[in-house]
């Protein structure tokens, strides 16, 4: 069984730079993902256009300042703005990353990578549930890209996240590039990773570009998404079915039009791999 | 302390100060080695954090220089990790940092511009609430006037401005030129705020500023009027009140 919701489609990332055209064209775009942080503010422009955008398309907010992971309590402030912008602009699913952020009150703005063992496994699933419970929803949580890997872990990731659900009952933001980046960075096959994936639980699809440093890949989300990923793109669909699937770009932001040909190819390989 | 604790005690110890204890933690693997893999967060992190200075302070940016403000950022950043979840909220203290520390207090337009920058951020985040209109004011008996006290909206923003740094940022909003020497001009208060969601400025006059401080310090309309002093005071204050209240800078009044 899964709690998981219907696709929503094929969505963008809510960018300020497409705040107009977004309003004043109607394009063809599904839904939005908003980064959670950047509407949780008390007022301006920024939650103006957000609450014009949220009459008009389904919104899910992605948030990056959650820590799941950290050995800092939770955040209570941050869980309370979190829920009263959920109030306010009603998302389809609200979803943060497999990561840590800081400790002792610091936020070193970035997705910490954390061992992977039983230890972590628990401490994580508590939070999740209190999160959870806070939120009145289940959290979904996403596969981060990482850069190095602990000799602490005792299981892989895909081990983790799948445990995760089971114990949590949360679901999972699949990104296929972190996939095929952590791949890259720790010699793994992405479609080992992929296949162990509990395809039920699977409630969205990030795609993104990133930068191939030759020793390793960084995820920079400022590029088009590359041909490899495509193709496990084509290979997630396959052993999920059809999920909500959503293309990142925080960097080197190009002209909409740009982005919704990128979106028309996802929908391509949707359409061909579904039928 | 738990082993994951301890871990992320000596990954954040890394990433602030280079601590290699935590090199240890770190699987080796084909490609990249270990201190590459560590480096790769400890040289985000700064990035990252460069990038919201930019992002916060454009227009000090601009007069800085590109390497000038990374070597001003770096040096920040080293002493002001951050604490909040929005990184829009990093580099509150740059203002005065660059006041303070030196070389960057020999020039005292920086932190005056930096000030200026921060505080227009505030403004355009602040939160909503009403706007009193000079309607609202007239329903008001003459009688309760002296003991009124002003709520003023969330926006508004006040400060003191000694060089020409709002001319300064509306050059650089305009796309022109801006250079590192800004003359000074006579010191004056100045407001910003926001209106629906445009955010605005102007100075205040000696006498405006020092009846809007009391009306910042939640005095009675009677001490405001008071500091206005001479015969037509009264007069003089419900003047100025009716510009603020046309201007969207009070939001609401108590007695």
């Amino acid at each position: 069984m899964s709690n998981r919701q219907p696709s929503l489609g094929f969505g963008l990332g809510l960018r300020p730079k497409h705040y107009h055209e977004i309003l004043d064209g109607r394009p063809p775009i599904d839904w939005f993902e908003i980064i959670s942080e950047n509407y949780m503010v008390e007022g301006g422009k920024p939650l103006d256009f957000l609450d014009r955008v949220a009459s008009r398309y389904p919104i899910v907010m992605h948030g990056v300042s959650l820590s799941i992971g950290s050995t800092d309590p939770l955040d209570e402030r941050y869980l309370r703005d979190l829920k009263s912008l959920a109030d306010r602009i009603k998302p389809a699913w609200i979803s943060d990353h497999l990561c840590w952020t800081g400790i002792r009150r610091i936020n070193l703005h970035d997705l910490l990578p954390l061992p992977y063992t039983p230890a972590t496994l628990r401490h994580v699933a508590g939070r999740v549930r209190k999160v959870q419970d806070r939120l009145g929803r289940p959290l979904v949580i996403e596969n981060p890209s990482t850069y190095l890997e602990f000799n602490a872990s005792t299981m892989p990731e895909w081990e983790f996240l799948a445990r995760l659900c089971d114990e949590t009952e949360c679901l999972i933001l699949l990104d296929v590039n972190n996939i095929y980046v952590s791949a890259f960075n720790h010699g793994f096959d992405p479609l080992d990773y992929l296949r162990q994936i509990p395809s039920q639980r699977v409630q969205q699809f990030h795609l993104a570009g990133h930068a191939n440093h030759e020793t390793h890949i960084i995820d920079t989300h400022d590029a088009p998404v590359i041909d490899p990923v495509w193709n496990l793109y084509a290979q997630a669909l396959r052993h999920c079915g059809p999920v909500a699937t959503m293309i990142e770009r925080d960097d080197r932001i190009p002209p909409l039009p740009e982005l919704i040909a990128e979106l028309e190819r996802a929908r391509s390989i949707a359409r061909e791999v579904l039928g | 302390m738990s082993r994951l604790k301890r871990l992320q005690t000596h990954f954040q110890d890394y990433i602030l100060g280079g601590d290699p204890a935590f090199l240890g933690e770190i699987a080796s693997g084909r490609g990249a080695t270990v201190a590459v893999r560590a480096a790769i967060y400890a040289d985000a992190y700064r990035l990252r954090l460069i990038e919201a200075l930019n992002a916060n302070f454009p227009v000090l940016a601009a007069i800085v220089g590109v390497e000038p403000f990374t070597e001003l950022a770096r040096a920040y950043i080293g002493e002001h990790a951050s604490r909040y979840t929005n990184i829009r909220r990093y580099g509150d203290e740059l203002p005065r940092y660059l006041s303070t520390v030196r070389p960057w207090v020999e020039r005292p337009w920086l932190g005056e511009m930096a000030a200026f920058e921060w505080a227009m951020l505030g403004a355009f985040d602040a939160a909503e609430a009403p706007i009193l209109g000079i309607e609202d004011m007239t329903a008001v008996a003459p009688r309760r006037w002296p003991a009124l006290r002003f709520t003023v909206h969330p926006s508004v923003r006040r400060i003191d401005i000694q060089y020409e740094t709002p001319a300064l940022w509306k050059r650089h909003q305009a796309g022109e030129p801006v250079a590192d020497a800004l003359p000074a001009v006579a010191p004056a208060a100045w407001l910003l705020w926001r209106r629906g969601t445009e955010t605005y400025f102007r100075s205040m006059a000696a006498d405006e500023a020092a009846a809007f401080d009391r009306v910042l310090a939640g005095d009675a309309f009677a001490v405001v009027c008071g500091r206005l002093g001479g015969e037509d005071a009264a007069l003089r204050a419900a003047s100025l009140l009716k510009g603020w209240l046309a201007e969207s800078l009070i939001s609401g009044i108590s007695d």
